[in-house]
């Protein structure tokens, strides 16, 4: 089925195919930002769903427009492991968890935003020396900048949320930065490292998941901090 | 200038006179409709604000004896605030009835002021539910307007100009008719989103169904109004919303805007058409979200609203750093 833009003939001017880019990859930054925006954890799940949907946005207007075809591949596993399979996990894993009282973040949410700001900007000043360098594939000049932001981000949502659910979220926003990187870099990297990355991922979110569930059993809330609290 | 442009452009403002006026009711009718049709209730007639309004205008005004000048000046000023922003914006052309006056950043004032008499007006009735209204919309404007000049300001920097005029003119350009996805813009049309949530007191922030609740904002300051000022400040509510519908379509979806150079009838009434389908979009979206969303508690808003100002400020930031990339194409 993967049919790319030159089967159909067509040639896209590449600063337009770059803004389609940049625009993905900025939804994926803003969804990053709502993750931190909010304490709900069914909408984290669906943020990250739509995050993911993105990425496999970003994979395929890469494979298509790039014509690299194996990214057809790419995409469609990250459509069918994190906008499905990993939303549906951890939904049902939620059913499962006992119910508690709210938690309250490390850091509160108007100063994490801006904490998140901050770090756009330190993503900002990171790339900014590589992308005046110019690199050889230079799909998209902010898709560097939005994934190093997706990235730290990510770290930034593990470190200010203590419930070990948003911790998980956290964990997958920043895979997802981190192969919206290797996408953007270097047009795809082969075929078997997408694979492994996508089957950890898959097995790490399971992991999480039972350790969660096992947490959540054991100390009757998902409180990490309570995690350093001995117990008989 | 050409006698037959300046007739046009005269004809102009006089039909977006009438249109703001009039279409406005309309809007909010259509977001009572779409909610009560998702609610799966059967809802009030699309015409009711007409009649609430025409009824109001024909009742009787009475006024607390404890009141000043301000209670009986605030509707007036309202309104007439609020008409003004309406003609210091394009809406189907981009000629800007009042553009000789001020820009955007006159707007953003016009605002403040309807909303400094408003505060005023709440408290002058010394009612308890009149100053707690006030303290409220006062506390949270400082996150309001912050975010909302750091969200068009966005737009500005993209245009190179403060003018509306100009903005809608160069975003409508056919040669730049991708900017939808600079994405400076997405972060700013979020942000201004969420302002116009908050500003027209929407669902998340302030309930615009009901004056029973102890979270009412806007509500609890005109509580003490009747009669023809009530109508006033209603029909001023009304027209917010369609002037921050107006902001949104026309500053990050500017197609179809009939340039002000050479305006031709067939284009300004594909420009009028597009203008309401827009908006028609627009306040559907505004219906789902107060329907999808649950109204947060009022220590929570202040949340949400630093959500919209730190967006506005990434977008803003954005566009200074990707100044090559998707925007730097526009200048």
């Amino acid at each position: 089925m993967p049919f790319c833009s030159l089967d159909f003939g067509l040639h896209f001017d590449p600063q337009q195919v770059a803004r389609v880019l940049d625009f993905f990859a900025t939804f994926i930054l803003v969804c990053s930002l709502l993750v931190l925006a909010t304490e709900r954890r069914h909408v984290h799940v669906r943020i990250y769903a739509l995050q993911s949907l993105s990425l496999a946005a970003v994979a395929f207007s890469v494979a298509f427009f790039n014509c690299e075809r194996h990214i057809f591949i790419a995409t469609a596993l990250i459509f069918i492991s994190k906008v499905i399979v990993i939303p549906v996990l951890l939904g049902r894993l939620m059913t499962r968890l006992i119910p508690q009282q709210p938690v309250k973040p490390m850091i509160n949410i108007p100063s994490s935003l801006l904490f998140a700001a901050v770090l756009v900007l330190i993503a900002d000043y990171l790339t900014r020396n590589i992308l005046s360098a110019g690199h050889e594939f230079e799909l998209a000049r902010s898709v560097l900048t939005d994934s190093v932001g997706v990235v730290l981000l990510g770290l930034l949502i593990m470190i200010a949320r203590k419930k070990a659910l948003t911790q998980i979220i956290g964990f997958l926003t920043m895979e997802n930065g981190l192969f919206l990187t290797g996408i953007a870099i270097t047009a795809g990297m082969p075929l078997i490292v997408e694979l492994g990355v996508l089957f950890d991922v898959l097995v790490a979110a399971f992991l999480m998941g039972v350790l969660l569930y096992r947490i959540s059993e054991t100390f009757d809330s998902i409180d990490v901090e309570k995690l350093t609290k001995l117990k008989e | 200038m050409d006698l037959k442009i300046l007739g046009m452009n005269v004809l102009v403002a006089l039909s977006q006179l009438v249109l703001f006026l009039l279409v406005a009711p309309l809007v909010t009718g259509w977001a009572r409709r779409v909610k009560a049709f998702m609610q799966n209730r059967r809802g009030p007639s699309l015409w009711q604000p007409y009649f609430n309004l025409t009824k109001q205008l024909r009742k009787e005004v009475v006024v607390s004896e404890n009141t000043s000048w301000i209670f009986r000046f605030t509707p007036y000023i309202v309104f007439t605030a609020t008409l003004a922003i309406g003609l210091l914006i394009p809406i189907y052309t981009s000629f800007v009835p009042l553009g000789f006056i001020g820009d955007v950043i006159a707007i953003i004032y016009l605002l403040a002021l309807a909303r400094f008499f408003m505060a005023l007006a709440g408290l002058d009735a010394a009612s308890a539910f009149g100053g707690l209204g006030s303290s409220r919309e006062m506390s949270l404007a400082a996150i309001i307007e912050p975010a909302m000049i750091l969200a068009i300001f966005t737009v500005a920097v993209t245009a190179g100009s403060t003018s509306l005029s100009t903005i809608a003119e160069k975003m409508s350009d056919k040669l730049n008719g991708w900017d939808l996805l600079a994405p400076s813009h997405l972060f700013a049309f979020i942000g201004l989103f969420i302002v116009a949530l908050a500003e027209t007191g929407r669902i998340p922030v302030d309930n615009p169904a009901t004056h029973l609740e102890l979270t009412m904002i806007h509500e609890a300051m005109i509580l003490e109004y009747s009669g023809r000022y009530l109508a006033l400040i209603e029909w001023a509510a009304s027209m917010k919303l369609l002037l921050f519908l107006t902001l949104l379509a026309n500053i990050f979806f500017p197609w179809g805007i009939a340039a002000s150079e050479q305006p031709t009838f067939d284009g300004v009434a594909l420009g009028l058409g597009i203008y309401l389908l827009k908006i028609l979009i627009l306040t559907t979206l505004v219906a789902f979200v107060e329907c999808t969303t649950a109204k947060l508690r009022l220590f929570r808003v202040p949340d949400l609203l630093t959500v919209s100002f730190v967006l506005s400020l990434i977008a803003l930031v954005l566009y200074f750093i990707l100044g090559g990339g998707a925007s730097h194409a526009l200048l």
